[in-house]
């Protein structure tokens, strides 16, 4: 852990009020740093047979790719088998592993790949939890949020099957590209990456998914 | 402003909008447009609405036994044999797993939800200790 | 199954056949543990129950995650005790959110420490500095040029995203 953790609840620093911080610019913060990519080091690490380097990629990466595949299957026990899946063959590969793209890329792309076949396959049709049944997969494995009445829990839940049934609408692709738009706050490079089509192929795919989703859900709103 | 939608009926702007990703001069004048043109209006509402609704969609929490389950899978896939030589201490294992069951029959596994509940929480202590100085 | 998981199975079995563990056996409260009046953390909770339910609870995991679980343990509690006020509340904070929320805060965080030190503490200074201000204005400084002008979309967008953990004032 940390040793000098930042505390919010300090006393404020005291600093001259906003409106008299008027020569900020782009300039004074200084060069971006891209985070490409640390992880990309640590899994030469692990081609070069450290085992505690792969530990950590696994502790930062399961989290999202779990919840990336959940999206795309939307079943949570297949979710947790692809990205063993994922995972597994990332260690395979570790022997043959070069950084020529940033390692998240990389592996997502094991992951769309790994999804895209699961429902291509139909599997998904033998073994996906209806979304008609009441409480919606993935749902059991959520903590109630105590803070809602019954009543509203009953909204959300039903919200929630729509949002889920709007984006199982969408052609496989589409779903990718928006997933990782959205919830891995990719940029349309790197999705590029992932997919493998061009930049603007991926735009196209975006906004027609976009599209389709306000037809559906602006009523939301 | 001219109209985004005239020449971009794809909505690229409006939905860089919506994600916040737009740059700050481009996103002023975009709401700019906004106080004028109903139809972008119409467009950014609906955007705005998807956004928020897949906000709304979390996602699923690992399983405590998420990591062991695939280093298994490693191991098996390291070495196919495995399984052959952890037969010898696997029996061990589970002989004295049942003395143990058979001297203190409290010790029997009974399903305390806390420790998962703990392990997230210390997940979150891990992360949230990242926002400790980068010095 | 390895040696090593063969002799953290022997050295539990042995505890249980004594008695308690000695590395569960009950820590007096720690300096930092929860205070009253501030809520308790599930650790909290935790740290709260006899040695016997800690033993109980710890058995369904794996010996090797058990093993990591009390390290992990260990290291909080050995954390001064400032520090571990501090993570509980941003922790309290955290937990106050909805799901989704949590989850994007989350992810605002772990972009964060992805940045450059000079930036994580531009933004860190940032946060501070919007301590004394009202959630509505908060929001206004956020919204302000100078705002957008001091940090790129993506340090903007994890500010944003961060701010549900400073304390309402």
């Amino acid at each position: 852990m940390a040793p000098d953790l930042i505390d919010f609840d300090a006393p404020p620093i005291p600093q001259p009020s906003w409106k008299s911080r008027v020569n900020y610019s782009r300039a004074d913060a200084g060069p971006i740093r891209e985070t490409c990519d640390r992880d990309s080091e640590l899994m030469l690490r692990v081609r070069d047979g450290d085992q505690g380097s792969f530990e950590l990629l696994l502790e930062k990466h399961r989290g999202p790719m779990i919840h990336f595949l959940y999206r795309m299957v939307q079943n949570d026990a297949v979710a947790e088998e692809l990205s063993q899946e994922v995972f597994l063959r990332v260690y395979k590969s570790r022997g043959n592993y070069e950084p020529s793209a940033k390692f998240t890329t990389w592996l997502f792309r094991i992951g769309t790949h790994l999804a895209l076949n699961w429902i291509r396959d139909g599997r998904n049709e033998k073994s996906q939890t209806s979304l008609d049944k009441e409480t919606p997969d993935g749902a059991a494995r959520q903590v109630p949020d105590r803070r809602r009445t019954v009543e509203q829990e009953l909204l959300y839940q039903a919200k929630l099957r729509e949002v889920r049934q709007a984006i199982q609408s969408l052609p496989l692709k589409q779903r990718a590209a928006v997933m990782m738009h959205k919830y891995e706050e990719m940029e349309y490079a790197q999705i590029a990456g992932v997919i493998g089509c061009s930049e603007s192929a991926v735009k196209s795919l975006i906004f027609r998914a976009y599209e389709a989703l306000r037809g559906r859900l602006a009523h939301m709103a | 402003m001219k109209c985004p939608l005239e020449f971009d009926p794809s909505a690229e702007l409006i939905v860089a909008y919506g994600a916040r990703t737009l740059d700050p001069d481009a996103a002023a004048a975009f709401e700019r447009h906004l106080d004028s043109c109903a139809t972008c209006c119409k467009v950014a509402a609906a955007q705005k609405a998807v956004w928020d609704a897949l906000d709304e969609w979390p996602g699923i929490p690992v399983s405590t036994d998420f990591d062991r389950r695939l280093f298994r899978k490693i191991q098996a896939a390291r070495q196919r044999t495995w399984w052959w030589r952890a037969l010898v201490p696997l029996t061990a294992c589970l002989a004295l797993a049942s003395m143990l069951l058979l001297r203190n029959p409290q010790a029997s596994p009974q399903p305390i939800p806390q420790i998962e509940q703990v392990q997230h929480a210390l997940d979150d202590m891990d992360l949230l200790s990242q926002l400790g100085t980068a010095n | 199954m390895s040696g090593r998981d063969l002799l953290v199975a022997l050295a539990v079995a042995a505890s249980m056949l004594i008695g308690n563990s000695p590395a569960l056996a009950r820590r007096p409260p720690a300096a930092g543990s929860a205070r009253s009046g501030a809520a308790a953390t599930p650790i909290d909770d935790f740290e709260r129950m006899s040695p016997q339910q800690q033993q109980r609870a710890l058995q369904r995991l794996p010996p090797k995650q058990r093993q990591k679980l009390q390290e992990r343990l260990q290291r909080f509690n050995q954390l001064p005790p400032e520090q571990q006020q501090t993570l509980r509340n941003l922790y309290n904070r955290l937990h106050q959110l909805p799901e989704s929320r949590q989850e994007s805060v989350r992810r605002a965080i772990n972009r964060f420490s992805g940045q450059a030190p000079d930036r994580q503490r531009a933004m860190r200074d940032e946060l501070r500095s919007m301590l004394a201000l009202p959630a509505p204005d908060r929001d206004a400084r956020i919204a302000s040029q100078q705002f957008r002008a001091r940090f790129n979309r993506r340090e903007q967008g994890i500010v944003r995203e961060m701010l549900p953990l400073l304390p309402a004032r």
